[in-house]
């Protein structure tokens, strides 16, 4: 396939409702295993709630999906794909504690996402 | 972060794929740019700088490199585009942007694959389409252009006007099916303009579908008329250059329209390319095909000198034309003028038609009445009552005038010593003038003759609009109008008699009004029963019966009210009102040297209300002190036909700001015409546009001076209209029923009254606004829907006119179905006998003659509390018989209405046709007959006639 269409695949799984498609549910795992020493609150339009990894966990799932999906794999659960999420959602927790000492407020919008 | 990890840990992919998804988020901030996107599949978008920076980061990640660098070149791209002035941007232009700011920022590799991506794209596309093409099954077709010569078609012009039609609409129907009925009829050597109509005719035919086809189709013909204004080719231009080619273009169209005397040379000493510059050819999207086909066969100006006419203005140049004429004489007029022109782009205020056809040119006869008074006198009937009324007439002026004084049959003619034939002779001289001189070629003359209810000669003149008897005592082009003193409804209430009189034997009664008429009236009955002068002594409520009789069978004569008119009258202090004009709004002092004068415009309130559906305080006050300003202006750039309108006018400078759009805003707040919420809103409505109106007009005369007659005004006496609800009460001595106050502070308005004056004896005046309510794509005036479809004939043929309320409605309950379409046009719209429609929608889109009557004229009361003149309130009847009509005009008068206007009622067979299945044949359809079509112009337009009598 070439790389125009692989592209226009990968949007349109990304593109694609996580109803629609397989989603790869990583973030209760990776809340568990993952704990985040400030408090931090997420704000997503009118909600608002407490940031935990799984929320990083959840994101990256959902963008590793699309991909394995746009190139035709079947096998997104497996171990190597489960750790490397864990990996980032890591160090996305990790830099977030760097951002200074006292608690702050995320906006879920492009410019933090 | 998350991206910037995963780019750190190279899944350049992983943050592909995420940034993505970003735009499923929700949007950053909508721009406050005007400028809109259009994407491939033609979609226009607002702008959005984040979907602009999402596709540069793409091509960064797949090139394994970080993508910050998209956040600079996305808003380099967003400054370009904006400085562009272009309206449209569409997206081959913003990815060329891009590869070029890709270019300049150093990042050859990922221009490199940038480029070379689209061109992968593109091919692909071209692929598809010689796909489809190669299926498509559609005839070679060869058009004929207007040298002769016939070339070939290949339709891509048809494909580009379908896709700008498309804009931003939601239609369920692919852009190959629409061009299947697009080329519908389309046969081989066809002429150019022919193929044009044909194109623009199977839209409209569409229009019955869905009502966004009315945008469709409006548009496919906006496609064709750009091109005839202004040389664009939508082929070749494309629409992302509309507003150059309108900049271009404008100078060039005032230069040329100056030349060849269609407008005023005035107009070149503008700053002709700031105002071209403020043209926005991205608000004609909101017009609908009425409104557009409107414009198009009567209002924008054409080139007539050649062998085909051109027009010379496309609808944005035509505001600006319209705003220019009338702040011409401003210091500041191009900001002035932008603003009308903002006002009326935006669907805020519309001129009434003479000022939108007359403005600018070199005749700016911009008023819409006139209002008259004929003598008791051979000279006064033949120079006011004929030969001036021909001159306004052929201006474009409606004609209102009082014939009462004219003596009755019978009076004494002491220079002949013979006897009047009476006023029904001249009147019919009067009818026959306005069948021959027409309004400037443009709209049949219309005018309305009042007689007073005491004039001898009343049986004859409620007999005028018969369809039989002597044809040289009937008036068929002709209204009339019953100017009723309070006298009269008391006696008839009364069970009393009356007694009627020649005008020459009473020469003052028709000056009189309020008690000193009631006084002097009894006096002259007094005379008349000692056998000093003639009288005829009748039983009111005989007269009163003849009056409802013949309205309900002619539809004339219209029922207003003398006494209300007077004693609410802000002029009362300098002259008298002797009848109000054509469409029953306007109540102005008319004399021997007066005739007045009224210049109109209206508000569109559906355009003034909030999100939740509370009425924008702050934009209707700018609205109306813009078009209060605009309206003033027009009396000292006017052209006055006759010496006793210019006179009148700038004397007391009357204005007549009304509004429209009432259903419309009902429907956007939810609620029922027939409610008392919808009562309560309208008193709200009107406190809220009298308040910002007098306002406009006091703060007008603190910067122009208060007009001449200023001095001794109610206004000057610290009575506003709804104070002088108490006088109508007091003199009339009988309740007038209607809740008092409302809700706003009016100390403010009255403390500047109080030291600035007016600059307006009066203000206000609801009129009908058919034309213009169908140029701006709202419901005429205070009206309610008379249909939720009904077919429109123009000069361009017929077309479905579908309410959008109701098909919004009926589609979000997945009720917009062939079936259910066919159930609404089989009952002409009315959605009562249709099984599948539920109870909540047939109650929300029940028309005008579901709607009780008093609802209309409760509604119509509390307006009239806070209006200085009237309104042209028609009334609306089912089932009419004469007891209920007796109600509900003795209602009309119990809640202080000045004026009513049309009474529109339903054959009997329309209202069996409610109740019968939608099965029967369509035979037992209402078929209406020539009498009924002349007796009441809405049927007249039901059948496809204009009801030339409106604004």
């Amino acid at each position: 396939m070439s790389t125009t269409l692989n592209d226009l695949e990968l949007k349109r799984f990304a593109l694609m409702s996580t109803a629609e498609r397989p989603k790869l549910d990583w973030a209760t795992d990776i809340a568990n295993d993952l704990s985040v020493e400030k408090e931090i609150r997420l704000v997503s339009g009118r909600d608002e709630r407490d940031f935990d990894a799984g929320v990083v966990g959840e994101i990256v799932g959902d963008a590793m999906a699309a991909v394995l999906l746009s190139q035709g794999r079947d096998d997104l659960d497996t171990v190597e794909n489960r750790a490397f999420a864990k990996r980032i959602s890591r160090d996305v927790v990790d830099r977030l504690g760097t951002l200074g000492e006292i608690g702050f407020r995320l906006r879920n919008t492009t410019s933090v996402f | 972060m998350i991206e910037a990890v995963l780019i750190e840990a190279g899944a350049f992919d992983v943050a592909k794929s995420l940034v993505s998804q970003r735009s499923r988020l929700p949007k950053a901030e909508v721009p406050s740019s005007t400028v809109k996107m259009i994407r491939r599949n033609q979609q226009v978008v607002p702008w959005s700088g984040d979907k602009i920076e999402i596709a540069v980061r793409k091509a960064f990640l797949s090139q394994g490199l970080n993508s910050e660098p998209a956040v600079e070149i996305a808003a380099n791209v967003e400054l370009k585009v904006l400085a562009s002035g272009n309206a449209y941007v569409g997206i081959e232009t913003i990815q060329d942007l891009v590869q070029e700011e890709l270019m300049r920022g150093g990042h050859f590799k990922v221009a490199e694959a940038y480029i070379t991506y689209r061109a992968e794209r593109a091919m692909m596309r071209l692929n598809e389409r010689v796909e489809k093409a190669a299926s498509d099954q559609f005839e070679m077709i060869t058009v004929i252009d207007k040298n002769g010569v016939s070339q070939f078609w290949d339709g891509e012009d048809l494909r580009r006007r379908i896709d700008f039609a498309l804009i931003g609409l939601e239609i369920d129907m692919t852009r190959d099916r629409l061009e299947v009925e697009l080329r519908r009829s389309i046969t081989a050597d066809i002429p150019a303009a022919d193929l044009r109509k044909l194109i623009t005719m199977n839209a409209k035919t569409l229009m019955e579908k869905d009502a966004d086809f009315r945008f469709f189709a409006a548009r496919i013909l906006l496609s064709y008329i750009y091109e005839e204004v202004l040389g664009w080719d939508i082929v070749r231009d494309g629409v992302e250059k509309l507003r150059a080619f309108h900049a271009q273009a404008f100078t060039k169209y005032i230069q040329r329209a100056v030349e060849i005397n269609r407008l005023s040379p005035d107009l070149r000493s503008y700053d002709l390319v700031k105002l071209a510059s403020a043209l926005d050819p991205t608000a004609d999207l909101d017009f609908d095909f009425l409104g557009i086909q409107t414009l198009y066969d009567r209002y924008l100006i054409t080139d007539k000198t050649g062998k085909v006419p051109v027009r010379l203005e496309t609808p944005q140049m035509f505001w600006m034309r319209v705003a220019m004429g009338l702040f011409k004489e401003e210091s500041n007029r191009e900001e002035r003028t932008i603003e009308l022109y903002q006002l009326y782009k935006s669907r805020r205020f519309c001129s009434s038609t003479p000022t939108l056809f007359n403005s600018g040119t070199l005749r700016s006869q911009l008023s819409s009445c006139y209002l008259y008074k004929v003598d008791d006198s051979i000279e006064s009937i033949m120079i006011r009552g004929i030969a001036e009324n021909a001159f306004l007439s052929k201006w474009a002026g409606g004609l209102g005038g009082s014939w009462t004084s004219v003596r009755g049959t019978g009076g004494y003619i002491e220079g002949t010593n013979g006897e009047s034939q009476g006023v029904i002779p001249f009147l019919k001289m009067h009818n026959d003038q306005l069948v021959a001189v027409n309004q400037g070629g443009k709209r049949a003359g219309s005018g309305c003759a009042y007689l007073e209810s005491w004039h001898n000669d009343i049986y004859d003149f409620m007999e005028l609009r018969r369809n039989t008897g002597d044809e040289r005592r009937r008036t068929h082009d002709m209204n009339t109008a019953n100017w009723i003193p309070d006298l009269f409804m008391k006696r008839m209430e009364a069970r009393e008699n009356w007694t009627l009189f020649r005008a020459n034997d009473v020469p003052d009664l028709h000056d009189l009004y309020g008690k000193a008429f009631e006084a002097r009236y009894e006096e002259y009955e007094a005379m008349a029963k000692r056998g000093e002068m003639w009288g005829r002594e009748i039983e009111a409520l005989d007269l009163w019966k003849s009056m409802l009789k013949m309205l309900f069978e002619t539809g004339h004569p219209w029922i207003t009210f003398k006494d209300p008119c007077n004693l609410r009258s802000p002029q009362d202090h300098v002259g008298v009102i002797h009848s109000s004009n054509l469409c029953t709004e306007i109540t102005l002092n008319t004399s021997a040297d007066e005739t007045a004068v009224c210049n109109l415009g209206s508000i569109l309130i559906d355009n003034h209300l909030l999100p939740g559906g509370e009425i924008d305080h702050e934009k209707l006050r700018e609205t109306i002190r813009v078009a209060v300003r605009a309206l003033d202006n027009v009396i000292d750039i006017n052209f006055y036909p006759t010496d006793a309108a210019k006179r009148a006018n700038e004397r007391h400078r009357p204005i007549g700001l009304g509004v429209m759009g009432l259903h419309h805003a009902l429907f956007e707040k939810g609620i029922e015409f027939g409610s008392s919420e919808a009562v309560e809103f309208n008193d709200e409505m009107m406190e809220a546009i009298a308040f910002y109106a007098y306002e406009a007009s006091s703060d007008l005369a603190a910067e122009r001076g208060t007009y001449s007659t200023y001095k001794g005004s109610k206004w000057d006496r610290g009575l506003l209209p709804q104070d002088t609800l108490e006088i109508l009460e007091r003199e009339r001595g009988v309740p007038v029923e209607v809740p008092r106050g409302g809700k706003m502070d009016w100390a403010p308005v009255r403390e500047k009254i109080a030291t600035q004056g007016m600059r307006n004896s009066n203000v206000l005046a609801i009129a009908p606004t058919a034309t213009i309510a169908n140029i701006t794509g709202t419901s005429p005036c205070i009206e309610p829907l008379y249909k939720n479809m009904y077919v429109k004939s123009n000069l361009s043929g017929d077309f479905v006119v579908v309410n959008p309320y109701m098909v919004k409605d009926l589609k979000a309950r997945g009720l917009w179905t062939p079936e259910i379409i066919d159930q609404v046009k089989y009952f002409d719209g009315e959605l009562d006998a249709i099984d599948a429609i539920p109870a909540d929608l047939k109650q929300k889109y029940a028309t005008a003659f579901a709607i009780s009557y008093e609802y209309i004229l409760d509604a119509g009361a509390r307006r009239q509390k806070w209006i200085d003149q009237s309104q042209s309130l028609n009334l609306f009847l089912g089932q009419a018989d004469l007891k209920t009509l007796s109600h509900m005009y003795r209602k009309a008068w119990h809640v202080g209405l000045k004026t009513t206007y049309y009474l529109r009622t339903l054959g009997a067979s329309n209202i069996e046709k409610a109740t019968v299945a939608v099965k029967k044949q369509a035979d037992e359809r209402k078929v209406y007959s020539e009498a009924e079509k002349a007796a009441c112009s809405i049927e007249a337009m039901r059948n496809g006639e204009e009801c030339e009598a409106c604004q």
